[in-house]
Parts: C-alpha cells; structure tokens; sequence
C-alpha cells in the first residue's frame, strides 16, 4: 500500500502523518504524538473515552481513520487543558468532585468544553445529552453534571 | 531509510536515518544492553555486538550497513529468561558490579568461549582488550572464564571464588553472588535512562567558555522564540536562593556558594543558561541562539596562583554564617561585590575568600619541634597531585518528571535523601511533594555523591510540568563534574636511626576549584585518615582549601586519603633511605594496634572537635607480615634485561567505615503474606552488594533461604532516611540498619508466635528454614501459618521490624599494598609487575564482591598514580576531555601478578564483624608504586601522575 501524506491541525499546530490512511486516530495521536490524555475503552465508538474535538465537534478516535483527518482541526485534552475555558472546566470537575478514578474524564472534559463554548447556562438535560456518549461508571454522572453547571457559572462570572 | 536484518535470530524490519549510528537504533528497538558509554569514541565497549560474526562497536556502524546483517546482542544469551554459564560465572566471580557494560561483557565472552573453548588468560585479555572496567578491575574476568570452562569440562566449579568466613554463619561470609546480579548481566532495564518514556523533554546548557567572567547580560528572545523550546533557565530568572552541590550531613561542611545559575562563571563549563526543548536538535538551536555577554576577569588556577598576593578572587560576595558569625562580619563584607553572589557557611570552616581561602583547619598532639629535636633525620618534601575524573560508564543522568503535583526524580545518585533535601531547598518544594528514585547506578565513585544534575532537571520540571531527560556528554563529565581535588601535600617527618618516627607535620593546601562542595571534608582526610595510623607522639597538621578556577572538584573514591598517603608514606620511605633502614621496619615500629588511644582524633573533627578513642579491630600488622612474605620482601630482584630495573615498594593505609556521629540509616523488614520477607533499606546500592548485604542480615538472623529475601533500597518513599553511600558508610552503617531492622522484626515474630502457639516466649527459636519452633514442647509454626493468622480478619496484624543505626564507634579497616615495578632506565616507563593488596575488612560478607573492589580500586589508582590527568590550557579549558586522550588503565595496564587478600579479623561493631571494603583500596598504589620506583632507580617522583618524562628528569637524564 501506499503511504499517503496527510496533514492536519493538532491543538493548534500543523502536523503531518504519512502512513496508512487506514490507522485509527487515537493510534496516531498516542504513538506518534505521545498524547497519551486519549483513552481507549471500547475501541468500538461508544465509551467515548477516546473523544477528540474534530473541527468543532465531538468525535471518538477510535473509529475515525487518518484518511478522514486530511485537513481537520483536531483538539486534544493536552490542548484544551491551555484554553482558559478547559482551565476552568478542570478546575470545577476537580472542586465538584466529578472526578473518581478518572479513566473518562479527559472526554468528559471534551464534551463539556463542546458544550459549553456555544451555549451559556446549559439546562440540565442538555448538559446530559453533551455527554451522553461518554460513559462514566464510577460517578453516576450526577456530580459531573454538577462540575459543569459550576464551570459554566464560573465562565459567566469571570 | 528501512532495513532488514537479523537479530538474535529473528528478521527484524528496523526504520531510521542512513548515517545514524546503528547502537541508537538498537537500544530504542528494545535492545537495551548495547549502551554508550562514551558518545561514539570507540573506548569503552559498552556498545558491542556481534556483527556478522565479529565483535563490533556498534556505535560505529551506520545504521545503512546493517541492511542484511546478522546481529547478536547481549539478549540473545538468555534462554527462557534464564541466563547463560558465562553470565552465571560472571556473577558468581563477583565482577557484576556497578554493570552498565556488564552485558557487553558476557557477549564478548561468551563469544571468545564458542570460537576457542580453552581460551587462556592471553586470550581472555586480548577479547577484553576494547572494554573499559572501572568497578571491579579485570582479575576475576579471568576467573569467570576459567569458571566456565571447568563446568563444562567437570559439571562443577573447581576453583574457589573467594575464601570463605565464619562457619557459624550461613550466608554472611560466603560468596552468593549479588541479589541483583542476573537481572544486572542480562541487560534488563534497571538504569535511569531505560526509564524514560516517550514524550519526554530535554534539557541541554549552554557552558562557559570563559574560567572566570562576570555575566553582563544574557539575550534569550530568540531561542525562546524557536518553536519548540519551553523554557529558558538564566541566572536572571532561576530561583534566588543559594546552595551547594555536595550530598553530605546537613548541615553541611561546605559553604552555600552558587545558586542553579550565577551572575559569575567561574569555570570553562559551568552553567551559563539551560534550555528545556521537544529534542536534541531544537535544544541545540536554542542554545547557539542565546547571546551572552561576558565580562572577563583573569583567572588562577593552582594553589600557588591562587595564594598569591592581589590574586584575582574567586569569590568575593557577601560572606554570611548560618551559626557562629564572627563579630567583624559587616567589616569583612564591605567591599563585597555583590555580582558575585554569596557564600553562606553553616558554621565556621576557617575560610577567608578574601584570600580565596575556602576552609581551613588545623590540630595536632604532642610537641612537634621538640620531635623533630629528638630527630637524627628530618625528610621535608612537597608532594603534588593531579585532577583526576571518576569516568563511571554511565555518566550523570537524570530523568524528572510530575506525578500528581509531585516531582519524580529517576536518579543514578549514591544519596536520594539528599538530593531529595537539596532539590526540595533549590526549587522551594516541601520535601514531602519529591520522590527520588535512586535507579541502579552505572558507577559513581563519589561522583555521585553529588546533586550535579537533579537539581537543574528538577527545577525544569518543576516550572514547566514537562518530564524531562537529562544526560551529560563525556565531555562535560570532564568540564563540569566532580573530580579528585589537585592537592600539595607537604610532609616534614623525623626519626631516629632506631626507626622510631618522631614527629610528623603535615601542611596541605588543597584545590576545591570554583565551588566549595567538600572544600573542608575532602583534604581534611588527607590528615585524618593518614596521621591515625602512626603511633607517633608528635604531630600536626595545617590545612588551607584555595578556590581556583579549574573545573569542579568533589568527591572521589578515597575521598583526601589517596592524596595524603602519596605524601606521608612516600616521605617515610624517603626518610628511611636517608637513615639506612628497611622502610618496613620503620612502618611496623610505628604503627598503632589494637587498644592504642588515639588522642590524635581530637584534632581531626571535620569542623566539629573529634572525640578521643581507641583504636579497634586491627589487622594492619597481619597485612604487612602477609604482603611482605608474599613479595619476598628484602630480596633484591635483578632484571634479566639491564635497561629495566626492579624495585619493590608498600604502603600501609586505612580509612573509616562511615561518619560516627554524622552518618544515620534506618531500615525496616516485613513478613509478608506467604512468610517472606521485604527488606526496605535507605541504603543506597551503586553496585556494591549493599542490597546483597541486607538480604543476608535477614536471612541469617531469620533462618530462612536467601531466596526467601527481597530489598527494595534507596527509594525516598518506600524507605527511611539514611544518609547515603559515601565515606565507606554502606556496610557499617546500611548494613547495621538493616541487621537491627531484622532483630525487631524477629522479636516481633517471636512474641506474635508466643501468642499464637501458647508458648513461653524464652522458650521459642528460630530454625532454619523459616519457622519458629518450641524447644520445651516441640510444637513448629512455620512463619507462612504464623503471618497467615497474624493477618486474618480476627489477627492481630501485620509484622514489621524497623532499625535505625547511629554510633559514636569507630570500625576502622587497615590494609597494606604492595607493589614490584620494573623502570626502563631508558625510557621512564614503568611496568607494574606484581600487586598484592592486602586489606583487613572485618569479616566481609559478600567476601568475592569485596576481592573484585580491591582490584577494581587499585586499578583505579594505578590510574592515578602513572597515567590520569586532567591537562587544562591556558584558559582553563580540560583539553583531554574524552577516553582515549585521558588515558585510564584498561586490562593491558592490569599488574599481570594481582592478588588481593582478605585479612580475617573480626570488628566489635560491624554487622557481623564487618567493616567497609573499597574507598581504603584506592590509598596504596600510588605511594607502594612511588617508592618501587625510588627502590628501582633511586629517585622520587613526587608528583602524580608519575610519567616516564617526570623519572627520566629525577635521574637527571633530560
């Protein structure tokens, strides 16, 4: 097979990939860029514990092959944690106790970060759908909805 | 580019750069025993392999070349984990030691055995003739080889590794090989760089160029700017507070001189800014970026330059004391400049920088003129010694890194407690939020005694959250590292025609250097671990340390004793061919023995007064006897080649075992689940068998098989403090820990067994192997029921022993070397024919490990003495900073006659009668050689190394 050139954005930087087209994301992104924040939990697309923000929006890595990245605008945990908002995210999941053994958090963080860039003062059930496809097991999600709400209100304060 | 090739067996598909070099590829596909030990010069062998049936550096094929190639690598000798007859021999040979080459080493023999199965020791030489030993010496290669070769000809060995001690004990006092031995020769990843993990930033600086100048200003804006690059470290930028670098007691003998990064250079090399980048090359870029303006002062170099009137100073900051100002401090600081930072001394040392005097100190006993009155002859000479390096294979390398808000320091350090208090003070951390984990050390020999590395790496990551890898080139192990203090060593001694030395006056000015780390301790012992073993009723010692700008000294295997041997027995043989006496005569006349009071000691407290004891165990006279029957002592030996002439020389020499008074170690023993047991020791292993020594204390006082024992050391939050492997404190003081350690713990069992077997405890013993048995009843708990109960839902808890070790005894090991050279009267060069070291170690517990230390230390000193030094140009600059140019002894160098010999005494103090092994072996060569020498053509060369240019002038030939 050829080894074909793909380049993209990575928290903001432009990288390059040559290699198979066929690679999943969250391979490259661990490997080859050692962002090691992307976990893997299923492999199958549906713990979300390997989210990444893709142009926007919020995707797992895990299904997602480098031949779809041609061009994208990829955000890692490693990335967003430097944003202010990520900033105050992690600090409220930290003060709200969201945070237990920690395995799906840095896509908990993604997938509130998605949320909450467009939307100010979520509503509960839409703070639930933001991460509903990201599986928590020791939680029980109610005190990271929580963190979330706190986030959101810090954002709107600050 | 991608190549095939054919590794250990398996095709292997490797991808890298053409020209890199093949050892880089290899160690990052996993095979981590091909090691670099010398940045590509091709010296020290750590990077061979087979490569299509030859022996390779593979450091010096480029990766292209391998293309097809059939490789074999130290790995391939493992077969199911287990290694092979060769490794098995190496380890019981007691030549795995500090084993950063080790693997390199088994592959290399392992080879010569397949080619040519009766290799003989010329063989064995030539195979060996690229790798460089500087832990063990090469003796036992020689018997490793022979090991093997009669297990595969008889099934068993029929040489004896090492003679054995006390038939009451089972392990201590036997050869067992190292605890750790075979994960050391088979090459597993147990070093500070195998575990560093992708991802990691590295951390390069930038070095002066000039010995001696003020920083004007330092411009970063476009190294900062390098995409890549996190962080730029500057004396402008780096954290106000000063320190040193020596891992000693604190508080300690040595003045708080330099901050991370100063205002002054004061040394080609030293730290002028420090880059933290993605890579290598990024870093690199950086620092050719960054644009320093200098202010250069002149500079001194030498003792003599440095005491001269109007010298420039080397320090000239603000002086401040911790304890003890004297009242005209204000007066003294007022012409301070203030560029250039300050000294902060803990206590007094008697410094004067205003004089570029670092420390000083003196004492003595007796009335020294009246001695020398009593004299029929007085000797007054000057001894000089050189600036030597450690050179350990591995050099300095650190690997820091952040885990959950806390600094992980992966060191190859002999101190973690103090790099963990040191790292703590620079960076402004609570000690609590610090982990140094010390990793097997590749070799430190006092090198690693100090925080020459973490400190930086450990502020790096500290500011920028990144893990960073740090790893000095061989160059700056050279330039910017610690290394045995330049030291002029006068001795004035008298004595009488009757042999009876009657007085002693020593008057030592030592060179620290641009740092004060060991200014005081390190040519201190030069006196204190010389002047004690003469029962001589009149003697001083005048001590000055001078700041120079030569690169940085510190601590060096022998510590000051080397230095102050060279002088003090050179000056005893001088005198004894002055008076017409046998030299032997004269030591054993005036040496002390057992019950001898040394009053001596008082003046000899490093800052502190000594405290007044007798001399303990003591096998001084019993070496002397020994050696001098073995070398056939008073015969003269004729040359069968007129141009070589043959002389026969000794010293005799002791040194401590650790800091009574100072030196603290703690341990702690736990019965785990299944009736074994976790030694967890703060004693720092660098090779030494130290692990090995705890595991026997508690397998001997426990009655349970050494297997049955893992240690886990030196790890600061595993274990409890201990202050480190410096000053020959390991045995004596980590050992001791670790005995006390087991003999709560073995209380603990007894009476937990008492309970649980409803029996008397003065009833209950231990028997081997591993259960606690009734002598009135007979009934048996083995310790696997006993700790099962302990730990059960209705038990009583887990069982833990814990010891601490502090003393005010001494346990002194003594020793005497000799030496027979051959000088070409021609030429000056000097062959060292026959050695035999002689050393009483108490009762040495890994007894074939503490051989191998004598061999390897004498092989360092014969370094010293004939071949290393460090040459400096005019502007400070070490111009011999690699291998090849530096000239360490390699086997060729080896005395072809090399015996060491244990003398069997028992101490009072010691675990099991133990004292300490290695640093004491460094003392003998240079004076035994230097007086073979002077036996051998009639003159004395005074100043090491002692070079065929340096005879041939004393003969008055050039």
């Amino acid at each position: 097979m050829l080894d074909n050139k793909i380049s993209f954005t990575l928290n903001g930087k432009m990288v390059e990939f040559i290699g198979d087209p066929l690679r999943r994301l969250i391979d490259t992104l661990r490997e080859d860029f050692n962002l090691i924040g992307v976990k893997e939990g299923c492999g199958e697309g549906e713990c979300g514990a390997c989210s990444v923000i893709k142009d926007g929006k919020l995707v797992t890595s895990c299904i997602i092959p480098m031949g779809a990245v041609n061009g994208a605008d990829i955000w890692t945990i490693e990335g967003i944690r430097e944003t202010e908002l990520g900033k105050i995210i992690i600090e409220a999941f930290a003060d709200g106790g969201a945070v237990q053994c920690g395995f799906c958090i840095p896509g908990m963080v993604l997938a509130s970060y998605v949320l909450l860039k467009d939307k100010e003062n979520p509503s509960e059930l839409e703070i639930r759908e933001a991460i509903s496809g990201n599986i928590c097991r020791c939680t029980g999600y109610d005190l990271i909805v929580e963190s979330i709400r706190l986030a959101d209100e810090r954002r709107r304060n600050a | 580019m991608v190549i095939n090739v054919k590794i250990n067996g398996k095709n292997v598909r490797l991808e890298s750069e053409a020209l890199k070099d093949l050892r880089s590829v290899l160690y990052a596909a996993g095979y981590n025993s091909v090691r670099d030990s010398d940045d590509r010069e091709g010296f020290t062998g750590s990077d061979t392999i087979i490569f299509n049936s030859r022996l390779m550096y593979s450091n010096f094929i480029p990766f292209f070349r391998a293309d097809g190639a059939e490789i074999y690598t130290a790995e391939s000798l493992l077969k199911n984990r287990k290694i092979n007859d060769v490794q098995q021999a190496m380890v019981d040979a007691g030549i795995v030691q500090s084993a950063y080459n080790s693997p390199a080493a088994a592959l290399i023999l392992t080879f010569l055995l397949e080619k040519n199965p009766d290799a003989t020791r010329t063989d064995v030489r030539e195979a060996l003739s690229g790798l460089f030993v500087r832990d063990a010496g090469y003796e036992h290669y020689y018997l490793a080889v022979r090991l093997v070769q009669e297990k595969r000809r008889y099934g068993e060995y029929k040489s004896i590794v090492s003679p054995s001690f006390r038939d009451n004990l089972t392990y201590v006092g036997k050869p067992t090989g190292k605890i750790d031995g075979e994960a050391l020769v088979s090459g597993e990843r147990v070093f500070v760089e195998d575990k560093v993990l992708p991802g990691y930033s590295v951390l390069r600086v930038l070095r002066s160029p000039y010995a001696h100048a003020y920083i004007k200003s330092i411009d970063t804006s476009e190294a900062e700017a390098l995409e890549g690059v996190d962080t730029v470290i500057t004396c402008f930028n780096c954290p106000d507070v000063y320190y040193m670098q020596a891992g000693q007691g604190n508080p300690e003998p040595s003045p708080h001189d330099r901050r991370l990064l100063n205002r002054k250079v004061r040394h080609v090399g030293d730290r002028v800014a420090a880059v933290v980048a993605d890579n290598d090359e990024i870093a690199e870029k950086a620092l050719s970026l960054i644009k320093v303006e200098y202010e250069p002062l002149d500079a001194v170099f030498t003792v003599e330059e440095a005491m001269a009137e109007g010298a420039p100073l080397v320090h000239n900051g603000i002086v401040e004391y911790r304890s003890g100002a004297p009242e005209d401090l204000d007066e003294y600081n007022k012409n301070a400049n203030p560029l250039d930072g300050k000294v902060i001394y803990q206590f007094p040392l008697h410094g004067d920088i205003r004089k570029n005097i670092a420390a000083g100190a003196h004492g003595g006993i007796g009335d020294i003129e009246k001695g020398f009155a009593e004299a029929d002859a007085i000797v007054d000479s000057t001894y000089q010694t050189s600036q030597v390096q450690c050179t350990p294979l591995e050099p300095h390398v650190c690997y820091t890194r952040l885990e959950n808000g806390r600094l992980v320091i992966h060191a190859s350090t002999q101190v973690p407690y103090h790099v963990r208090r040191i790292v703590s003070w620079v960076c402004q951390i609570p000690e609590h939020k610090i982990h140094v984990i010390k990793e097997r050390v590749g070799g430190g020999y006092g090198s690693k005694q100090d925080i020459l590395v973490e400190d930086l790496a450990g502020y790096a990551t500290w500011i920028t959250g990144k893990s960073v890898y740090y790893r000095n080139s061989r160059e700056e192990e050279f330039w910017a590292n610690s290394t045995r203090h330049p030291m002029r060593v006068r001795v004035k001694m008298g004595g009488k025609k009757d042999g009876t030395i009657t007085a002693i006056y020593m008057d030592v000015r030592a060179n620290t250097g641009p740092y004060g780390n060991h200014c005081l301790t390190v040519p201190m012992n030069a006196s204190s671990k010389t002047l004690p073993i003469f029962a001589v009723e009149n003697m001083y010692y005048d001590l000055l340390t001078y700041y120079t700008n030569i690169p940085p000294t510190g601590a060096y295997q022998g510590y000051g004793a080397p230095k102050g041997y060279f002088g003090i027995i050179s000056a005893m043989g001088e005198l004894a061919m002055k008076l017409g006496i046998d030299p032997l005569l004269m030591a054993k006349k005036n040496i002390v023995h057992s019950g001898y009071m040394l009053e001596i000691l008082k003046g000899l407290g490093e800052g502190r007064e000594g405290t007044v004891v007798p001399v303990g165990s003591c096998g001084l006279e019993e070496a002397l006897d020994k050696g001098a029957s073995m070398m056939d002592w008073g015969k003269k030996e004729v040359s069968e080649d007129p141009d070589w002439a043959i002389g026969k020389g000794f010293a005799m020499i002791q040194q401590g075992s650790g800091l009574p008074g100072l030196d603290h170690s703690n341990a702690q023993v736990k019965l785990v689940a299944d009736g074994t047991f976790l030694v967890l020791s703060g004693g720092a292993d660098i090779g030494t068998g130290l692990d090995t020594i705890s595991a026997k204390c508690c397998a001997e006082i426990m009655k349970c098989p050494l297997e049955d024992v893992s240690v886990v050391s030196g790890d600061t939050d595993s274990c409890l403090f201990d202050t480190g492997a410096y000053a020959s404190s390991g045995t004596y003081f980590s050992g001791n820990a670790s005995l006390n350690a087991t003999k709560d713990l073995k209380k603990k069992v007894i009476k937990e067994a008492s309970l649980q077997m409803n029996e008397d405890e003065a009833d209950l013993e231990l028997e081997y192997p591993g259960k606690v048995v009734s002598k009135k009843s007979g009934k048996e708990l083995s310790y696997k029921d006993l700790i099962h109960t302990a730990l059960a839902g209705d038990g009583r808890g887990a069982i833990v022993g814990t010891g601490c070790f502090v003393t005010p005894n001494f346990a002194v090991p003594y020793g005497a070397h000799f030496a027979q050279v051959a000088v070409n009267k021609k030429t000056g060069k000097v062959k060292v024919l026959k050695f035999y070291a002689l050393q009483d170690a108490g009762t040495p517990i890994n007894p074939e490990l503490a051989l191998c230390q004598m061999y390897g230390a004498v092989q360092k000193s014969i370094g010293h003495t004939l071949y290393e030094n460090m040459v400096l140009d005019k502007s400070g600059k070490c111009i011999n900073g690699n291998f090849t140019d530096y000239g360490a002894p390699m086997i060729e160098e080896a005395p072809e006659d090399f015996k060491a010999v244990l003398i069997d005494v028992n101490d009072q103090y010691g675990p099991f009668g133990a004292k300490s092994i290695s640093e004491i072996a460094t003392n003998g060569a240079a004076p035994a050689i230097a007086m073979a020498i002077a036996d051998a053509v009639g003159v004395w060369v005074r100043s090491w190394p002692i070079t065929p240019e340096k005879i041939l002038k004393e003969m008055g030939k050039i």
